[in-house]
């Protein structure tokens, strides 16, 4: 378990954006490890078979949370923000090629944190197909069937955040002069 | 300060994709709540004291398992035969009254829900049609603006926040 806890925790926080939910999530999929402990405690495969129960776990928390908020959420979805992410990007953020460029003198540890509050601040239909096309590695065509959306939308709103991840990350941690540098 | 881009031009998408798919590559997993491991161990003690009977079926002891599966089956071909046995028996008299004597209120009540429904059917079929048709329309339009307020008042009060 100590082997594999950061990575089940950080899948459902990072696709959830919410840490008590995940924390919950990773325990569910622990019991179920301890389940199939038998299979799985000599099983080269451990890891890529939590991964996959914590990511259809959470999936199907937000999937169940989305039924049941969904009338009211969309209500709520702010038009403005995004208009505001598709409006433009400035064009010293283009110009870098690599994060160092895009940190510039942000410490590491600075730099993660910065990264994951803008991850937990885009919201829903916009972070969990980014999380799942980054970090879990699903081709967007999978995305779309998992979460029972267009694959045209799913491509949107995966730039849409990647914009937004971009801006907020530019936003913290640079100044202009280490932007054009 | 430099004039924005435009984002949807196919060269500006793939440098944004590459560079945000970096950043997110370099990031390290997230450390786990140290109460993680505690939360996991203490559940799975407490599952392990639970006995076998509030458990789910399929941790039930197997000799309980088909214990249960033939109880379940000799019970309905209990029910099932004894439904057929009394169907014949039941024409007689003495049956019937043993049977429905205490069952007199229930009778009674039935009645009385009979009349009721017979008086609420009679109700119904007096009123113009017209007149049903504006108050299904009254409560179809009361329920959307139940829910549009309800929605409104979720936004103000709770999204917002």
């Amino acid at each position: 378990m100590h082997a594999y806890q950061d990575m089940v925790f950080s899948t459902a926080a990072r696709l959830t954006g919410n840490d008590a939910v995940a924390e919950d999530l990773a325990q569910e999929t622990f019991l179920k490890a301890y389940e199939h402990f038998d299979t799985l405690k000599e099983s080269p495969t451990a890891g890529g078979w939590l991964k996959t129960v914590v990511t259809n776990l959470t999936l199907n928390h937000l999937s169940r949370y989305r039924k049941r908020w969904k009338f009211f959420s969309d209500l709520r979805r702010p038009d403005a923000e995004e208009d505001d992410s598709e409006s433009g990007v400035p064009e010293a953020l283009l110009g870098l090629s690599s994060p160092d460029d895009l940190f510039g003198g942000v410490q590491a540890d600075e730099r993660r944190a910065i990264v994951e509050r803008a991850l937990k601040q885009l919201p829903e239909h916009q972070r969990v197909p980014l999380v799942l096309y980054h970090f879990e590695e699903m081709p967007y065509q999978d995305i779309a069937q998992h979460l029972k959306v267009s694959l045209p939308k799913i491509k949107t709103d995966i730039m849409r955040a990647r914009l937004a991840l971009a801006k907020v990350m530019s936003g913290s941690g640079l100044t202009l002069e280490n932007l054009e540098t | 300060m430099t004039e924005p881009l435009d984002s949807r031009h196919p060269q500006n998408v793939d440098r944004i994709e590459r560079l945000v798919g970096t950043v997110l590559k370099e990031q390290p997993p997230r450390r786990a709540p140290s109460s993680l491991e505690a939360r996991v161990m203490a559940e799975l003690e407490r599952r392990a004291a639970l006995p076998w009977w509030r458990m789910s079926f399929l941790h039930w002891p197997l000799l309980v398992k088909a214990a249960f599966v033939l109880g379940s089956l000799a019970l309905v071909k209990f029910a099932l035969t004894s439904t057929v046995i009394l169907a014949g028996r039941v024409q007689s008299d003495p049956v019937v009254e043993t049977i429905t004597r205490p069952l007199g209120w229930a009778g009674r009540t039935a009645d009385s829900f009979s009349r009721a429904a017979s008086f609420c059917s009679t109700l119904f079929n007096a009123i113009p049609s017209h007149w049903l048709y504006i108050g299904t329309a009254l409560a179809i339009t009361l329920y959307i603006a139940a829910v549009a307020l309800s929605a409104t008042a979720y936004r103000t009060l709770y999204a917002n926040k």
